[in-house]
């Protein structure tokens, strides 16, 4: 073969190699990407970007994903008040926003109303020791940031979105998270006779994105 | 790509040409690399642009919580789908519920009843915290053509090294085939004596068969016409790269949750009694007591309180706390009538710490004393010699305004300052410790003074008389204690009285408030 007709010959071979290549990428990443097996990988994180868990007021061996109940206040009155912590661990791989926000809708009777009344500061502050837990003990000194301040418990955000951010780097991180409360009164006799038998339930919700 | 080159020589030409001009392999090779590289960027681009037509729409994905299967830099083409079962289980391209602009491409795992769909990226670990409505979603995801996207995501991340070098790559690659077309088009007199001469070859990128097509027309201006051509090809690729860059972007977006569910606080239904109680009082005189002449203590402290004839008190007319059952009170019915501690009460050193509270309702312009700690236990005796002492109380004046007084080598007073004699029950708590003196009337903070204690003394507790004698100047209406004759004229409170309620601690503003809203 002359090198003319093999220079020919490469260059009818260029497209044709080429196109099949940018073809075979379609092909390969749209099989993987979007075949029928791929439905609800719930188990497939094994890349593991970001993770989060929180010891729900107990100790680290406590940490999950999902806690139950830092707060379970009752028999309040106008002016009670009261404050927990509770440690949110990240093994992220990359850095990211942690935000703390609630459910979008409160339960129980009345529950507005309470919310509405009810005010919550909530500090931050990057631990680098044993988790903290529920009293607060050794819950950092320094370098603490305050994502909502006396705010009522009904306007702290209930999205990702809207949520005040504090940014977490990548690597094992703990976040210790004091939530102080208090019952206020609203200003009105009536509002506040009306909160007689009110209760206001919701979750806290920790993101990282 | 595919159009001719109008700078077509015959096709026998080359073996025709007695003159051995002919590429060398490295140059073959790297301009046959190069060729390719072209086709490759410029099929990936066709191939995102192409469905286009479809309806579909390309989205540049740039976070990585699609991986394994969806890459940052990778290009999701998706088609509209209006059905929210069509997407259970498929990768979705939809608009974040949370309307912040941003994109989203993540897997639909669940349907809802309500209509909505939670979603998920593959690589978190949790669902995304919003759920979405057909309504947010774009399309579903058809089409994934890699890298593509890569280009514009070192762009937007500022990654210029990599975007450098892609674009030098480009230009390279366009520089080899040019320079290898050039050899079959210009001659090459500067390497006479090199073996390595391009040889000419038809301009065609497509098969050689069709460069008997070429061989018909007639040879043009090679290099000149080969040229333009070419421009115009870059022109083309420009633009069709540029339009590729402005790919909306998509994020598969990383994100990882944990909660804690179910914080409550609730409120009960406040009741005086409990609330009182749950403050643990000295003594607490709920003034209940239908018959007999013990009123009791309801604090558990068993220091009780007696009446003085007890025909001078009504019992049993309604109380002020209208939540509670029974809702008893008394009402004197004479200005001698009085509630003192009961004999077998030991007197106590007069706190320095206190709450004192009680509820009257009168119309009568007499004043007299509520509440107030004093010396002897029964009856009233003059200060100095005869050993009288009696201060920490509560006393309405003669138009109905309510003082409190404390005594401590001078006279300290805070008042109501309107009048409170309009036949209504009213709660009057007074607080004196650390922080000075407070006076609450229904509640509210009325008036406050900076002194801390009193006068340190023996005593006992009562409800509704005793000595006021000295106390004239802080007074107003009728029957001034100052004018008094008698230093030991007993102040009886001629009206309704209950819930006498005496604290050893000083409570704070929100407690005697609460209590007042659990009347």
């Amino acid at each position: 073969m002359s090198r003319t007709t093999r220079a020919r010959a490469a260059r009818a071979i260029a497209p044709v190699a080429g196109l099949l290549a940018a073809g075979l990428l379609v092909w390969q990443g749209s099989y993987a990407a979007f075949s029928a097996s791929t439905v609800n990988q719930g188990d497939s994180w094994a890349t593991g970007q970001l993770a989060l868990q929180n010891n729900g007021g107990n100790g680290s061996s406590y940490a999950q994903t999902t806690t139950t109940g830092l707060f379970g206040e009752t028999n309040l009155v106008i002016g009670s008040s009261g404050q927990k912590c509770i440690t949110v661990s990240s093994t992220g791989s990359i850095a990211g926003s942690l935000r703390l926000y609630r459910d979008a809708a409160f339960t129980g009777t009345n529950a507005n109303a309470l919310a509405g009344a009810l005010r919550v500061t909530v500090e931050a502050a990057n631990t680098s020791g044993a988790d903290v837990s529920a009293n607060c003990t050794g819950f950092p000194t320094t370098g603490v940031s305050t994502p909502y301040n006396n705010v009522a418990l009904s306007a702290v955000p209930s999205t990702y979105a809207a949520a005040a951010p504090l940014a977490l780097a990548a690597g094992n991180q703990k976040v210790a998270y004091r939530i102080s409360w208090s019952l206020p009164t609203t200003g009105s006799n009536t509002t506040d006779s009306a909160l007689q038998g009110s209760t206001a339930t919701t979750n806290l919700n920790w993101e990282i994105q | 790509m595919a159009t001719s080159s109008a700078a077509a020589l015959p096709a026998g030409a080359p073996e025709e040409a007695p003159q051995p001009r002919r590429t060398s392999t490295p140059l073959f090779v790297s301009a046959l690399l190069a060729r390719t590289w072209l086709w490759f960027i410029a099929g990936c681009v066709v191939v995102t642009l192409l469905p286009m037509l479809l309806g579909w729409r390309p989205y540049v994905v740039q976070s990585g919580s699609m991986t394994p299967r969806i890459d940052v830099g990778d290009v999701v083409l998706a088609s509209p789908e209006s059905d929210p079962a069509a997407l259970l289980g498929r990768v979705t391209v939809f608009d974040d519920p949370e309307k912040n602009g941003l994109v989203k491409t993540h897997r639909v795992i669940t349907l809802n009843d309500d209509g909505t769909m939670v979603t998920k990226g593959d690589a978190n670990p949790t669902p995304d915290t919003a759920t979405i409505t057909i309504d947010d979603v774009r399309g579903l995801g058809r089409l994934l053509v890699s890298f593509v996207g890569l280009p514009m995501i070192w762009v937007q991340t500022g990654q210029w090294l990599f975007f450098g070098l892609f674009v030098l790559s480009i230009l390279i690659a366009a520089w080899l085939v040019g320079r290898d077309k050039d050899g079959d088009e210009d001659d090459e007199p500067t390497d006479p004596d090199d073996g390595d001469k391009v040889v000419p070859l038809p301009q065609r990128l497509s098969a050689g068969g069709s460069s008997q097509i070429a061989a018909s027309s007639p040879p043009a201006d090679p290099g000149r016409g080969g040229r333009m051509q070419r421009v115009l090809r870059g022109t083309v690729v420009a633009v069709v790269c540029a339009f590729a860059l402005g790919i909306p972007t998509t994020s598969a977006a990383f994100a990882a949750t944990t909660r804690n569910n179910a914080n409550s606080w609730s409120v009960p239904n406040w009741n005086y009694t409990t609330l009182v109680n749950a403050f643990g009082p000295f003594l607490y005189w709920k003034l209940d007591d239908t018959s007999g002449a013990t009123a009791a203590d309801t604090s558990g402290n068993g220091r009780t309180g007696t009446y003085t004839n007890s025909n001078q008190y009504t019992r049993n007319v309604v109380g002020a706390l209208t939540s509670e059952t029974p809702n008893r009170a008394v009402t004197s019915t004479s200005a001698n009538a009085c509630i003192y501690s009961s004999s077998g009460v030991a007197g106590v050193a007069a706190p320095q710490q206190m709450t004192s509270i009680v509820w009257f309702r009168t119309s009568s312009t007499n004043g007299g004393k509520l509440l107030g700690f004093e010396a002897p236990r029964t009856g009233v005796a003059s200060p100095g010699n005869n050993g009288g002492t009696y201060d920490r109380h509560l006393y309405m004046d003669g138009q109905g305004r309510v003082w409190f007084g404390v005594y401590n080598g001078g006279y300290y007073t805070i008042s109501s300052g309107t009048g409170l004699n309009n036949n209504a029950w009213h709660m009057a708590a007074a607080t004196m410790g650390p922080a000075g003196m407070a006076l609450y009337i229904d509640g509210v903070l009325v008036d406050t003074d900076p002194n801390t204690t009193g006068e340190a003394t023996t005593g006992w507790w009562r409800a509704g008389c005793g000595n006021l004698s000295g106390w004239g100047t802080y007074w107003g209406g009728n029957n001034n204690p100052g004018t008094d004759t008698n230093t030991t004229a007993n102040r009886g409170f001629l009206g309704s009285l209950d819930e006498v309620t005496v604290e050893t601690s000083v409570l704070s503003a929100s407690e005697i408030y609460t209590l007042y809203l659990a009347r």
